[in-house]
């Protein structure tokens, strides 16, 4: 620096004043509430409500494919949503809604025989962290979880680590091995999760009523069930406009995503 | 929405610096640095989960300031501005430093923001010439040409022109 500059230097210091008062945290963040709100606040929205229907069909998938059915229908790295509804027809015009409620979970959901997405969205909906190690396997199709540590029902708080080992490619076996990759919990499912530790509701206590129309029948009892439902099967021809494959829930009361009292009766119908 | 705890710590603690070089990069304007450090600290907050795990948020805050300040090139008051009327001046110091405020407030409208951005960063900071391109997004080339087109202007704007050429030593 030359002396010009030091001098320039000494000037600034000695002449920038200080300001007449400070800001706080709020100015900046509710000015920034406005901005950025419209922007972010659907998605996050979204996600929660993918989540939450992860989480419930997440935990319905397992148990149906351990009781020796597997669902050809989804290859690994499939969204989830194809494990969720293994057998909507394109024609239906059943989407899957859910209130972005919070389904409490304290233990590991069971995600074994699930695909690698799917599975990582429950845990994630949980939220937990996953970590996925790749390991060669002949008998599974390629991106099931064939193990998970710790083992479902496991009592661990949200925030904790989960390891899946997930069949990899026939092809691929060996090279993949044991190759790590972290996929952390989306910070939203969590953050938006003010019960995330407490218990399941009881008895009479307001949950979310799963959304099954599009399910089997013997899918959506099962969920509806998991959640404290009892349910009334009716058979009942669909309205003309709606065709619906057999076997195939095409309507249900109350409405997923509606809240109502564990316990409550939900009505199925099937054609 | 939830607000990380210790991001009012992090403005309270910063705003002051952050509002002494807002008012220089704004050529003397306190309405336009609060502006300037709002829209800064507003975008270190919507990315807070990220700057609060860095080295240094506040480095990164004043990145998002600087930046911002170039970014606003379009605006009106970032070029030269044709100070007709006098800035407003602190009743703070002594007589001498006011009117030295007054100088130097003049003489900072008539340099561009870049040139200001420069000045500030170089010479109220004390960074290098490295830091305040890598601050600028520019090349230290970049820097060293406007900070003589700076210094050129201040050394002959009223006012200054006696103390930085050392003719009346402070």
């Amino acid at each position: 620096m030359n002396s010009d500059e030091q001098r320039l230097s000494q000037l600034l210091k000695m002449s920038v004043p200080h300001p007449p008062h400070a800001l706080s945290a709020d100015q900046v963040t509710t000015r920034q509430v406005d901005r950025s709100a419209k922007s972010w606040a659907v998605p996050a929205m979204a996600a929660a409500a993918v989540a939450v229907v992860g989480v419930t069909a997440g935990v319905l998938a397992s148990n149906h494919v351990s009781g020796g059915r597997t669902d050809p229908s989804s290859p690994g790295g499939a969204p989830a949503a194809s494990a969720i509804k293994p057998t909507v027809t394109p024609s239906s015009s059943a989407s899957p809604r859910a209130t972005p409620t919070c389904r409490a979970e304290e233990s590991v959901p069971a995600v074994t025989g699930m695909t690698q997405a799917a599975a990582v969205q429950v845990l994630a909906a949980a939220g937990y962290t996953v970590t996925v190690t790749t390991t060669a396997s002949g008998q599974v199709p390629a991106g099931t979880v064939t193990a998970q540590s710790p083992a479902a029902g496991t009592r661990l708080p949200p925030g904790g680590a989960v390891g899946l080992r997930v069949a990899a490619a026939n092809r691929t076996s060996g090279g993949g091995a044991g190759a790590p990759t972290s996929a952390p919990a989306t910070p939203a499912s969590t953050a938006s999760c003010p019960a995330a530790s407490a218990r399941p509701p009881a008895q009479g206590a307001k949950v979310a009523v799963p959304e099954v129309v599009g399910m089997t029948q013997a899918t959506a009892m099962q969920l509806a069930q998991a959640v404290g439902f009892t349910v009334t099967i009716v058979t009942m021809p669909p309205p003309a406009s709606q065709p619906v494959p057999p076997g195939t829930v095409y309507k249900q009361t109350p409405a997923g995503g509606s809240v109502a009292a564990r316990g409550t009766q939900i009505t199925l119908y099937l054609p | 929405m939830p607000q990380p705890p210790d991001f009012a710590d992090f403005v309270r603690g910063r705003s002051g610096t952050m509002l002494r070089a807002a008012w220089l990069l704004t050529g003397g304007d306190w309405a336009l640095a609060e502006d300037l450090v709002q829209t800064a600290l507003g975008e270190v907050w919507r990315r807070w989960d990220r700057v609060a795990d860095m080295a240094a948020p506040d480095a990164y805050a004043h990145r998002a300031m600087v930046n911002t300040c170039l970014r606003w090139r379009g605006r009106r008051w970032t070029g030269e501005i044709a100070s007709a009327y006098l800035p407003e001046s602190a009743a703070t110091g002594g007589f001498q430093q006011v009117e030295m405020r007054e100088a130097l407030v003049r003489a900072l409208r008539e340099l561009t923001v870049k040139q200001r951005a420069v000045i500030m960063l170089r010479y109220f900071e004390d960074r290098t010439e490295a830091e305040t391109a890598d601050i600028m997004g520019c090349s230290v080339g970049t820097v060293k040409s406007q900070a003589a087109k700076a210094m050129g202007k201040l050394r002959h704007a009223p006012g200054l022109k006696d103390f930085l050429t050392g003719e009346t030593a402070a």
